[in-house]
């Protein structure tokens, strides 16, 4: 394929890469090391790539993951029935409690073959309302209380890369497809990724001259340094792109999010080294019409992912790939009538043939809220990112806190075993669970937990007498109990267990109704 | 876009049609960062010998007050003087709306005239909206690129991205011309008074759910879109300069019920169910009557309660926070604390009128400073409708509004690839600007939009589009016969800063392209001149100094 035809296809799907005219040109200033040694502090999964979806607007948590036999979501929802139908859920087959939305069906098939985990109640401590203010707490991975102008991802790489950008890599350390940089590859001190929407690129003349000290000057010194790393980084995009012309599988037609996902998938193939990919969705703002905006934007998103997990498999690159959504917050348990308001905690899924699978954390509790009618936290979002530092890019704990994230954050169990990890998973001996309260039980029971470390991949289920399974969840490090819904349950005694590696704790509770 | 949210004003578009959006998230900080770079307050410059009022001051006010002046425009300015050009910038020029006359202005067709037509009916009534969203950006991008001498479009544009509305949302083309009308009446008005008309305005209360926001008998479908972001984003700001939070959420959810009741009705001078009216009417019956807590005020409000209660419980932060605004437009994108306080005790004074604030701003030594020329970084409308106004390029597709098409629309597709074409915000909060204007992805596009009109490389059905008479160019510059001086002078026109030595020789010998400066002949057919002008200019417009203004 000649080159030009190439980026012609690229350009139409609205995911632009960019293109390198007359490049020979621009090595006589640009410092390109072809291949050169890169240093960097740790050597750990270093191959390892994820690709963020954030679902911008705020997504609407309970009508993603549904509790369908919570009464509760229903008689908040019923003002516009801004529900989902308990007979059109799709149930999760380990779960008789949730289910997602019918429009992600398309993910169940993931998440049977356990490549699909999904992280309940995801959010932070003093939730902020705003779209702007919550994104950038989420985008940084600041606390709620403070601006940041820089993130998490970049602070990592920052630290992982002192040499930058003296010496710059061959490959962008991370692309966002789209016209601006989020907050989470801005370093402190650098621009540790590349924004890539162009489709042409023209280099500018050399200047060397030094920059006034003005603030003209400084805003001359800026556009001299991406015009600098503009040239650079675009050839090696480029030259991958041109490399793997070709997806393993057809991606759904009509849908922008897989045609990112594809041209991503494409140059992962052809082995560029970008370890991070973001890619911005816009629309989950339902104030009004929830129902048809979401559920298209559910579809988007489930055919585009499973496309683009079963075509990283035909290439045999699943392996060092996982994709991660967030959204600045979940929306309102109660209805406005056409949609819901800003809200606090939501599920967020990750997805790749790395991950453990299955529903890590409890149902949230549409009881349990605080503000406005907003549902409690109960995992802060930081405990996914030092979970993808720590398991899946194989930093350690120094490497993460507080560099990248401002404090120690418990890992959660979302990525198969890493040494790391494993280090913990034999100490169980603080591991205990105790009696249900209030027991018997009426309507829902709260069962205490302790000692659930880092690293540990605990398991709590409930079963009836006879031993058939009720409720089997997983249980998050530094979790202290695990609430759950009875009112669908018949009176009687049942048996709840709690499984960490090879200890298991059981006890007995009673329902009464 | 589905047809049956097409049919309801105010229903959001299907999503899916605009999924991948750059929603940008720079971290701006809530309480801004301040940089002071110079002592020089708002104080009215004094040309002095030393400093005097010359091309590059006059070049400074021109291109921050207006959209790509041309060299003539500046050196007439230098030649009026400091006071009449700035009563000139600030006289407010009355809009020709003549193009888009046919349906601006009159009531909305919100539905086709039939329920049970046929989809090629349909399709014909659709296309008709469309057509009216295409002319409209047109008519406003034509309107700034080829203006007279005036702040007006650009105080338009800023109060467009502060009060952002995006017409995928809006809809109706109808709507966001009377927003924009109102963005013109108050592009230097009285701001208190421009907030409480804008909180009615037909485009904002579709755009940010103000006609869901109501209260009727059990129906109570109270929705805080509007009331959030009245606080959050135009008027006082999340929190203050001591990060102290400036309202609640209770704040929220009670000025969202006084808010309520208002909506836009069924025309009553065309067929009721099909044309909507073009300004909004208060129904008391959709209003929650009950009494609200607002800012620590008890009462019975209504819409314009609230925003009086803003401005006075929060009237230090409005001022801060909307002059923050004024200065980053004006000025440079990252504050300065003194001169901002300064503007906010302006603003304060004068009853919240902005024509005060600014024209203290522009007539300012602090305006002035060396600091400060050619700080700003261009966004795509000053780089693109810029360079089109300061080269005079003709045959501008997009400002021929008589003609619909693909081919048509070059200037706004180039526009939306750089990151801004005005009804397209990314968002509420508008676009950043500032640094985020220039990213790997944005410079690549931008150049290539300067070299493609400066070869003259557009081209539809054989003719040139984005005309470029180089000679014409170069010869309405004084030294046109003079290799050498030209060069200088045409960089003047478009660099802010001046260049180097080096970079003036490299401009010279692009100009020259191996040719003596004696040889030079403008008028000669044989020695090409055209050719050589265009390298020179290709040259310019490629150094990151260009990218500033």
């Amino acid at each position: 394929m000649k080159r030009r035809s190439f980026l012609q296809k690229v350009a139409a799907t609205g995911i632009v890469l960019p293109m390198a005219l007359g490049f020979p040109r621009v090595r006589a200033f640009a410092k390109a090391p072809e291949g050169s040694p890169f240093a960097r502090i740790s050597a750990a999964n270093k191959d390892h790539i994820l690709i963020i979806l954030r679902l911008a607007g705020g997504n609407d948590g309970l009508n993603t993951v549904v509790p369908y036999t919570n009464d509760d979501y229903y008689t908040a929802r019923a003002e516009g029935s801004i529900y989902v139908d308990k007979e059109e859920v799709v149930k999760l087959p380990d779960s008789n409690t949730l289910g997602l939305h019918p429009a992600l069906a398309p993910l169940l098939e993931l998440y049977k073959e356990k490549k699909m985990a999904i992280i309940q109640n995801v959010g932070y401590a003093n939730q902020n309302l705003s779209h702007f203010r919550s994104t950038d707490i989420w985008l940084s991975g600041s606390d709620a209380d403070v601006y940041s102008n820089s993130g998490w991802f970049a602070k990592y790489l920052e630290q992982q890369y002192p040499d930058y950008p003296a010496t710059l890599p061959t490959d962008p350390f991370a692309i966002e497809l789209g016209t601006y940089l989020s907050t989470t590859l801005i370093g402190n001190n650098y621009n540790m990724g590349v924004a890539v929407g162009a489709s042409d690129f023209i280099p500018g003349l050399p200047n060397t001259d030094p920059t006034a000290s003005t603030h003209a000057g400084d805003e001359e010194a800026y556009v001299r340094e991406i015009l600098r790393q503009t040239n650079i980084f675009i050839n090696s995009i480029v030259a991958a792109g041109l490399k793997q012309t070709t997806n393993k599988v057809t991606y759904p037609a009509n849908n922008q999010l897989a045609d990112g996902l594809k041209a991503i998938s494409r140059i992962i193939a052809a082995g560029l080294k970008t370890q991070m990919y973001i890619i911005n969705i816009g629309g989950y703002d339902t104030h009004s019409d929830q129902l048809n905006s979401q559920k298209n934007l559910h579809k988007m998103l489930a055919d585009a992912v499973l496309a683009f997990q079963r075509d990283l498999e035909a290439f045999g690159t699943d392996k060092k790939v996982s994709v991660m959504t967030i959204s600045e917050f979940g929306r309102r348990v109660e209805s406005n009538g056409s949609g819901t308001d800003h809200g606090s905690a939501a599920p967020m899924f990750v997805i790749g043939s790395g991950v453990k699978g299955g529903i890590i954390g409890s149902d949230p509790v549409l009881t349990d809220v605080e503000g406005p009618g907003n549902l409690k936290m109960k995992v802060d979002f930081r405990q996914l990112y030092a979970s993808v530092l720590g398991q899946w890019y194989g930093a350690s704990e120094a490497e993460i806190t507080p560099n990248a994230l401002p404090r120690h954050f418990e890992q959660l169990p979302i990525f198969q075993t890493t040494t790391a990890v494993d280090e913990f998973e034999t100490d169980t001996s603080l591991l205990t669970l105790g009696q249900n309260y209030p027991n018997p039980a009426q309507t829902q029971t709260t069962i205490p937990m302790e000692g659930i470390l880092s690293g540990m991949n605990a398991q709590f289920t409930l079963s009836s007498i006879d031993g058939r399974e009720i409720v089997s969840q997983t249980v998050m490090p530094g979790q202290k109990a695990v609430t759950v819904d009875t009112r669908t349950l018949p009176s009687g005694t049942y048996i709840y267990t709690l499984k960490a590696g090879k200890s298991k704790r059981t006890q007995t509770m009673v329902i009464e109704r | 876009m589905k047809r049956r949210n097409f049919l309801v004003p105010g229903a959001p578009v299907d999503s899916s049609s605009d999924t991948v959006t750059n929603i940008p998230s720079v971290a701006r900080q809530a309480v801004p960062e301040f940089a002071t770079r110079t002592e020089a307050g708002l104080e009215p410059f004094t040309p002095t010998g030393a400093n005097p009022w010359d091309y590059s001051k006059a070049a400074h006010l021109l291109r921050r007050c207006m959209v790509g002046p041309k060299d003539s425009e500046i050196r007439k300015a230098v030649a009026d003087g400091i006071d009449a050009t700035i009563t000139l910038l600030l006289t407010p020029t009355v809009l020709s709306y003549e193009e888009i006359k046919s349906w601006a202005g009159s009531d909305v067709q919100f539905r086709p005239p039939n329920n049970n037509m046929d989809s090629d009916e349909f399709l014909a009534w659709q296309t008709a909206q469309f057509l009216r969203r295409e002319q409209f950006i047109k008519w406003w991008i034509k309107n700034i690129g080829t203006g007279p001498v005036c702040i007006q479009e650009r105080m338009v544009m800023m109060w467009h991205n502060h009060f952002a509305n995006e017409i995928n949302t809006v809809n109706f083309a109808d709507y966001m011309f009377v927003q924009n009308l109102q963005f013109h009446k108050y592009a230097l008005g009285n701001f208190k008074q421009f907030v409480k008309d804008i909180t009615k305005d037909p485009s904002m209360l579709i755009y940010l759910d103000g006609l869901k926001n109501f209260k009727a008998g059990k129906n109570n479908q109270i929705n805080e879109n509007y009331a959030r972001e009245l606080q959050e984003l135009f008027t006082c700001g999340v929190v203050d300069w001591n990060n102290n939070p400036n309202y609640t959420q209770s704040d929220v959810s009670e000025a969202a019920k006084a808010l309520s009741g208002w909506t836009i009705m069924p025309s009553t001078t065309k067929d009721p169910t099909m044309y909507l009216g073009l300004t909004s009417v208060f129904i008391e019956t959709r209003w929650d009557s009950s009494s609200k807590t607002f800012m620590g005020k008890k009462g019975v409000w209504k819409a314009d309660d609230i925003v009086d209660i803003i401005f006075s419980e929060r009237a230090d932060q409005v001022a801060k926070f909307i002059c923050t605004k004024i200065y980053r437009e004006l000025v440079y994108d990252i504050p300065d604390r003194t001169i901002v306080e300064a503007m906010a005790n302006t603003f304060k004074s004068n009853n919240w009128e902005i024509k005060p604030v600014v024209e203290q701003l522009i007539r300012s030594e602090h305006f002035f400073d060396v600091t400060n020329i050619g700080a700003k970084d261009k966004s795509p409308i000053d780089l693109m409708l810029g360079a089109i106004r300061t080269l005079g390029l003709t045959n501008v597709p997009d400002f021929n509004l008589a003609v619909s098409g693909r081919n048509t629309q070059d200037l706004m597709n180039r526009m939306q690839a750089i990151g801004q074409v005005p009804c397209f915000p990314p968002n509420v909060k508008g676009w950043p600007g500032g640094r985020t204007w220039v990213s790997t992805s944005t410079l690549p596009l931008r150049q290539k939009f300067l070299l493609d009109v400066l070869d003259e490389k557009v081209v539809f059905q054989k003719v040139v589009m984005y005309k470029f008479d180089a000679i014409a160019f170069a010869k309405t510059f004084p030294s046109y016969n003079d290799a050498e001086k030209l060069t200088q002078e045409i960089a003047q026109a478009l660099l802010n800063v001046p260049p180097s030595k080096k970079e003036s020789d490299a401009l010279l010998d692009a100009l020259l392209q191996g040719a003596k400066s004696y040889e030079w002949k403008i008028d000669d057919p044989t020695f090409k001149a055209d050719k050589h002008i265009r390298n020179l200019l290709k040259s310019i417009v490629q150094l990151a100094n260009h990218k500033l203004f």
